[in-house]
């Protein structure tokens, strides 16, 4: 009977929630680590008739937090097979996410190709069409650090405590900033607060240097082949010199350096306070994406 | 062959021992010569024997063995004569009883007289025995020794067997040469087997000829019943019979038994067995029979081998070989000529008749533009060079075809020009085709492609991961049909570096049916991708036959006897696969080549014409006369 009650009690619990208004969420935009999102568009031709042109679209979408400006797009054909009718190559530019634009900007990018024919006794050939966007991306990560000059922890009720900060969330780009480590190095009688940060690429593509963005898509060597992130740190407001500078930013490895700033030098008398720390990586990005195509020969059909 | 007693009065057919040149100490010469020469009315040989080693100078050596046999034979003599004696007294015994009735017997109170009739009967058999006995008795028993009755039945005997066998044997068709050798073997070896001559040796001998040819004889007789799947059980029962010698027998024999079995099931796939046996005649058939079954088995695991065989050399081609190779969708399906429904009208036929080898010649999706001839021929195998071992073809040897296309053909070749005895008839389709294929190539430059592997230094790590490429290893593509072409330009993506220098291109040739000859080359079409040039093919300037360039594909046309008389020789007809070309590519613009991109997409084409040459073989066996 007890039992019964109980469930009772809980089902009429369940039934009457009191109804809460939804509070819209702030727009999330300085997280993930995507920045160019491309997909193929369904509307593509996948398939096509021997001779026949197709028309290929790419989304576009921007969901990182910088702005891309500038950027290129180039498609990768099979010329022997595929002639492009429409530009191969173009740039764009892409908005990224804000408080306005909270999903960031959005294109569709066309492309048209005609077949020029087959081999003769095939079937069918299965080319492939490359789409490649390149451009020049930031990311922007800014956290708490603790600044403490007490390094022999003679205070036992410090404000807070110079500890490595983890930020796993990615900054709304790409390369991002996944651990700071702060450490205190005593100089005199004071200490120089000294950050070492690592940065990785957790985006879906490839690190080019910043100025190489554009050349990694026309296929110029130099700059596009690599792969260094030009690095600017703050702390309260004073830039922090880095080193090494660029950093190299490869594969998914996890990459370091060190941020500091020789004069800035905390007494005792400072205290143990918090201050917030900015890092602004910039670099060049490229993005990949396949499409296999299907040309079929009709039978009996003549050469284009 | 004298098993039973001598007669007496009769000499024994082996001399009687000469006393010994040496002397036998302690032993009566006499004695032992009287004892032999009993024995050796039964056993000749043996006394014989004796006789030489009593003889020799080792004959101390021998006597206890001699002796041994002696006692062993005097044992043997005197059971018999005991069963003799007994036998006959049995006999006289019978003889009593059955005169016994019809003697007069003193007659009984109340018992009934004989019969007048009877009495007749009885008296006219009593008279003949009697005649019969006296005459008997008086003239033929002097001059005909007893026992030689019983040697003349088994004489007869032996005789109707010998004819019986070779009445089988001419009946299920072995020629009289090789009959009477055969029965005679067979009978004598019976006979040796039945009638002990000696102890030991021969008798052994003969039951491991039986037990040798035992199993062949078998197969031979269960190859006479015209079933394929008794043809099979044969083998299996030759098969069955050598493994059970052999687990009974043991290793030794059984050894020598698989050995001849082995052997003499070997001849069958010769043209001995052919040429001892009466065309048309069972064993004909059998030998025919159990040719085709095998041929047929043959041919079945050839091509499950060659199937097997090829796919190996495929993967592993593909996983190590200079070229990989992938069929075209529709290359699976059979494209090509082919020689169906083959047969013979006859398998017999006289040296008036004319040999008939027909077949369905069918062509199946060329896909080519162009009609493709057919040339039909055929003659007797291995006498091509003959023109009168040639036959006619009808209704026409060459044929033109387009797509999927069916035509009847008869091959008629004179019996008379093939002459008597078995002959293979070959039909031969030579027909043009035209096999193409293509492999994609990704071009990079050689300074992307080591920066990639630096932020990458995993194994296996490819720069066409980055561009999202899923194929990362294309394989050449190829048409079906008799020959497959694979092409290979070493590992993907390209590396294009500062220097002149291309890729080399290596174009494998190799057989894809597991029949048939390519017998010429016509031309070799070799495209390579905008931005390449043909430097050399197989180390040959090739200038001269090629074209293009600029934005365009730079291909050669090899078509020219020189040069395709360089790279397939002459000497070498057919031409024997597998075959490597090379064909070394220098790099005219690298702008066109890479056109603007870190990565180029390109194909080398490959378009292959020749003649190709399927056969297929009927066997037929022409008589001089007819079968009676």
């Amino acid at each position: 009977m007890k039992k019964m009650v109980f469930v009772l009690l809980l089902l009429v619990a369940c039934q009457f929630q009191v109804p809460t208004r939804k509070i819209p969420e702030s727009p999330v935009i300085y997280t993930g680590t995507s920045a160019l999102e491309a997909s193929f568009n369904p509307a593509t031709m996948g398939n096509l008739i021997m001779c026949q042109q197709a028309d290929i679209y790419v989304d576009v979408k921007n969901v990182g937090a910088s702005d891309i400006n500038n950027g290129m797009y180039s498609f990768i054909t099979e010329d022997q097979y595929l002639v492009p009718l429409t530009e191969r190559q173009k740039k764009f530019s892409l908005e990224g996410k804000s408080q306005f634009n909270p999903k960031g900007g959005f294109d569709q990018i066309h492309l048209r190709v005609r077949n020029t024919g087959i081999l003769p006794q095939f079937e069918t050939y299965n080319p492939e069409i490359i789409f490649q966007a390149c451009y020049k991306y930031s990311t922007f990560a800014s956290t708490q650090v603790c600044i403490d000059p007490d390094i022999a922890n003679l205070n036992p009720r410090k404000s807070c405590r110079s500890e490595p900060v983890l930020l796993p969330n990615g900054q709304g780009a790409p390369v991002a900033v996944t651990k700071i480590e702060p450490y205190m190095v005593p100089e005199g009688d004071g200490v120089t607060p000294v950050f070492a940060i690592f940065v990785q690429n957790l985006g879906p593509g490839a690190v080019v240097a910043h100025e190489g963005a554009e050349a990694a898509c026309k296929g110029d060597s130099g700059l596009a082949l690599l792969n260094f992130a030009n690095v600017r740190a703050s702390l309260q407001n004073k830039d922090l010199k880095c080193d090494p500078n660029p950093v190299k930013v490869e594969g998914s490895q996890e990459r370091r350096f060190v941020c500091q700033r020789k004069d800035m030098l905390f007494g005792p008398s400072a205290g143990t306070f918090s201050a917030v720390l900015t890092v602004q990586l910039d670099y060049g990005y490229v993005n990949s994406l396949a499409l296999p195509l299907d040309i079929a020969r009709l039978p009996g059909q003549e050469p284009c | 062959m004298p098993d039973a007693p001598a007669p007496p009065g009769r000499p024994p057919a082996a001399p009687p021992p000469s006393a010994p040149a040496g002397g036998l100490p302690g032993m009566d010469i006499s004695q032992l010569q009287n004892r032999i020469k009993k024995i050796a009315a039964r056993h000749p040989l043996w006394a014989a024997g004796a006789a030489i080693k009593l003889a020799g100078p080792q004959a101390t050596a021998f006597l206890p063995g001699i002796l041994a046999d002696i006692a062993r034979f005097e044992a043997e003599i005197e059971t018999q004569e005991r069963e003799k004696a007994a036998a006959e007294e049995r006999k006289r015994e019978e003889g009593r009883r059955r005169e016994a009735p019809s003697a007069p017997a003193p007659s009984a109170p109340g018992a009934p007289a004989p019969s007048e009739h009877a009495g007749a009967d009885s008296k006219l058999w009593r008279f003949s025995k009697s005649v019969f006995h006296n005459t008997y008795d008086l003239l033929l028993k002097p001059l005909i020794p007893p026992g030689v009755g019983d040697k003349v039945l088994r004489i007869f005997l032996i005789s109707g067997i010998l004819a019986a066998v070779y009445v089988v044997l001419s009946k299920l068709g072995l020629r009289t040469l090789y009959n009477i050798p055969i029965s005679g073997l067979l009978v004598v070896a019976v006979v040796l087997s039945v009638y002990q001559i000696a102890p030991g040796p021969i008798t052994t001998f003969t039951r491991n000829l039986l037990l040798i040819f035992g199993g062949i004889g078998g197969f031979f007789a269960l190859s006479m019943i015209p079933s394929p799947i008794i043809y099979v059980f044969a083998t299996a029962f030759l098969a069955a019979y050598v493994g059970s010698v052999w687990l009974i027998a043991g290793r030794k024999k059984g050894a020598i038994i698989l050995l001849v079995n082995l052997v003499f099931f070997g001849l069958l796939f010769t043209g001995v067995y052919i040429g001892m046996v009466e065309p048309g005649s069972r064993l004909h058939n059998a030998v025919i029979g159990q040719q085709q079954v095998f041929n047929d088995i043959g041919d079945f695991f050839v091509g499950f081998w060659e199937t097997l065989w090829s796919g190996g050399r495929k993967a592993y081609f593909k996983l190590t070989g200079p070229y990989e190779l992938a069929v075209e969708e529709n290359s699976q399906q059979p494209l090509g000529v082919y020689l169906e429904q083959v047969g013979t009208t006859s398998q017999f036929v006289t040296m008036e008749d004319t040999v008939n080898v027909f077949a369905e010649l069918r062509s199946r999706a060329f896909k080519t533009d162009k009609e493709l001839v057919i040339n039909v021929d055929c003659y007797e195998e291995g006498k091509y060079e003959l023109k009168d071992k040639h036959g006619a073809i009808t209704p026409r040897s060459n044929f033109t075809v387009a797509e999927d296309e069916q035509a009847p053909i008869d091959c008629n070749i004179a019996a008379f020009n093939l002459g008597p005895g078995s002959h293979t008839v070959t039909l031969e389709a030579t027909f043009d085709f035209q096999t193409s294929s293509y492999l994609r190539g990704y071009f990079m430059e050689q300074a992307q492609i080591r920066s990639y592997k630096r932020q990458h230094p995993e194994e296996g790590a490819n720069p066409l991961e980055a561009f999202g490429i899923a194929d990362r290893n294309p394989i050449a593509v190829y048409t079906g049909g008799p020959l497959y072409v694979g092409m290979g330009v070493g590992q993907q993506p390209i590396a294009i570096t500062n220097e002149t220098y291309g890729p080399t291109l290596t174009i494998t040739i190799d057989r894809n049916w597991p029949e048939g000859d390519l017998i010429k080359v016509n031309s070799l079409n070799i495209a390579v991708p905008p931005g390449l040039k043909i430097s050399k093919v197989s180390g040959w300037q090739v200038d001269k036959y090629c074209s293009g360039g600029g934005d365009k594909e730079y291909s050669c046309v090899l078509n020219n006897v020189e040069i395709l008389k360089r790279l397939f020789p002459v000497d070498e007809t057919p031409v024997r696969l597998r075959k490597n070309i090379r064909v070394e590519t220098m790099i005219a613009d690298r702008g066109v080549l890479m056109a603007k991109s870190p990565l180029s997409i390109r194909s080398f084409k490959l378009t292959m014409d020749y003649n190709y040459r399927i056969k297929k073989s009927q066997s037929v066996t022409i008589k001089e006369k007819l079968p009676t």
